[in-house]
């Protein structure tokens, strides 16, 4: 089972169209073992995101990871 | 907190808010929409409108699944979930979320078996440890939530698992905005554009808001720096005349979304003729159901439960704040008949909801206030 929320916990989740960042740790067979950014660690399938690898940042919504996440520079740097 | 403590930067905001200041035109509003609750959520909790100047209007969109949601749709999954062979499981977000003949809490009190879970996956968990029951997901949410419903589908049929059905609720963003601007009173001159959502979609697919309707599109974070930066690029465009989507959380969004996510979701689901939404009314292909070649999991299909037309309150104005036409607190309902604790219209049902929001963060500050004309 996936933590719902990041730090933003108050709130509803669907609402604020929610996705953490996390690490992943680990990779067996579809699934990860990854860390967010308060140090929980939880498994998420990464059917959705074949090329992701030990090391990256994925976004995951409701259990799943669903994006890649680039590591930002500086804030600004995203334009 | 890494990615967190560098996008909310006292000085970072302070410098945005004055571009802001330098950019705006005194001479004329703008109105500008956040489409996404998150946004919402963000521009209430960081008291973002305090630092704007009194010409910018922000008008808190339609991204809030829980609040758009028809009282119909919750009424027929709850009666799904009358049959004693059923477990209902759904979001957390989904508990409180009040039906005509109440909520899902209330129906767990009355002894239907309700759970919570926090991912579809834990839903088909259930399935798995319950083989003599049939589990009953209820999904809901914008392309965000949609990709893990789809791959939990897809998963629980490489399982060949025969208890676990979906009752869809899952909806879209683009044809909702292209509903808002197509009614006739709409007021919005730009849009925020949603986070998570375009994660999945990538950025290209609102371009028509640029190109068919002149207003510009900056695809936003969530964490205050965003916002504010965003306001600033769109006010940019509007200085120099321009109309296009510009993308300010690359660091989430590729312009092109994620393909595979999107594949899921079309495996699995197709648009509906047209879905009903709180405080708009129907809209085309705004809404999607199962497959027929998923119709084994499809709750619509395999549970026989009256689809009901619950009409919103005829004095709640939801639609017309949702057009920018109105503030919330001139909704003559605004904090007396419709609160947070017993909402009568759609954007006070979940605290990303417009009047929720402005209600719980900056009632009395903005009530006082005068609106912009």
């Amino acid at each position: 089972m996936s933590p719902r929320t990041n730090d933003q916990h108050d709130g509803c989740a669907l609402c604020r169209d929610e996705a953490t960042r996390a690490t992943i740790l680990s990779v067996a067979g579809r699934d990860a073992r990854v860390v967010d950014r308060l140090g929980r660690q939880f498994s998420v399938p990464l059917d959705l995101v074949p090329d992701a690898a030990i090391g990256d940042d994925v976004l995951v919504a409701m259990g799943v990871a669903i994006a890649r996440a680039n590591r930002p520079t500086r804030p600004g740097a995203d334009q | 907190m890494k990615f967190v403590d560098e996008f909310r930067d006292a000085h970072l905001i302070s410098n945005a808010a004055q571009q802001i200041r330098s950019l705006a035109d005194p001479a004329r509003i703008y109105r500008i929409m956040e489409i996404c609750g998150g946004h919402t959520h963000a521009i209430f909790r960081f008291g973002l409108a305090d630092l704007l100047p009194p010409n910018i209007d922000l008008i808190h969109g339609p991204g809030c699944p829980v609040c758009v949601l028809p009282m119909g749709r919750i009424d027929q999954g709850l009666e799904m979930a009358r049959d004693p062979d059923v477990i209902f499981a759904a979001y957390g977000d989904m508990m409180r979320v009040p039906g005509s003949a109440g909520s899902p809490l209330e129906s767990k009190a009355r002894g239907a078996d309700i759970r919570m879970v926090y991912s579809p996956l834990d839903a088909l968990k259930l399935a798995r440890q319950n083989p003599s029951k049939r589990v009953l997901f209820f999904a809901i949410g914008f392309e965000t939530t949609t990709p893990a419903t789809a791959l939990t589908i897809l998963r629980a049929r490489e399982e060949r698992l025969t208890n676990f059905l979906v009752f869809s609720n899952h909806i879209l963003v683009n044809p909702a905005i292209d509903a808002l601007l197509h009614m006739p009173d709409m007021k919005i001159d730009a849009f925020i554009g949603p986070g998570h959502v375009s994660t999945v979609i990538g950025c290209e697919p609102y371009t028509f808001i640029s190109r068919d309707h002149g207003r510009p599109v900056v695809v936003s974070g969530f964490e205050p720096a965003d916002v504010m930066q965003s306001i600033v690029m769109i006010l940019r465009q509007m200085r120099d005349g321009q109309a296009r989507v510009e993308n300010q959380y690359a660091r989430a969004v590729p312009w092109h979304g994620n393909p595979a996510a999107r594949a899921a979701i079309d495996l699995v689901f197709e648009p509906r003729n047209a879905f009903d939404w709180r405080g708009l009314g129907a809209i085309p292909s705004s809404g999607l159901k199962l497959r027929e070649e998923f119709a084994a999991f499809d709750a619509e299909v395999q549970l026989s439960a009256p689809h009901r037309t619950v009409p919103d309150p005829k004095a709640a104005r939801c639609g017309d704040v949702l057009k920018g036409a109105i503030k919330p607190h001139q909704c003559p309902l605004f904090g007396n008949a419709c609160t947070p604790e017993r909402p009568v219209g759609a954007l006070m049902v979940s605290s990303e909801g417009a009047c929720a929001a402005q209600h719980n963060y900056a009632h009395l500050s903005v009530s006082a206030a005068p609106c912009p004309k």
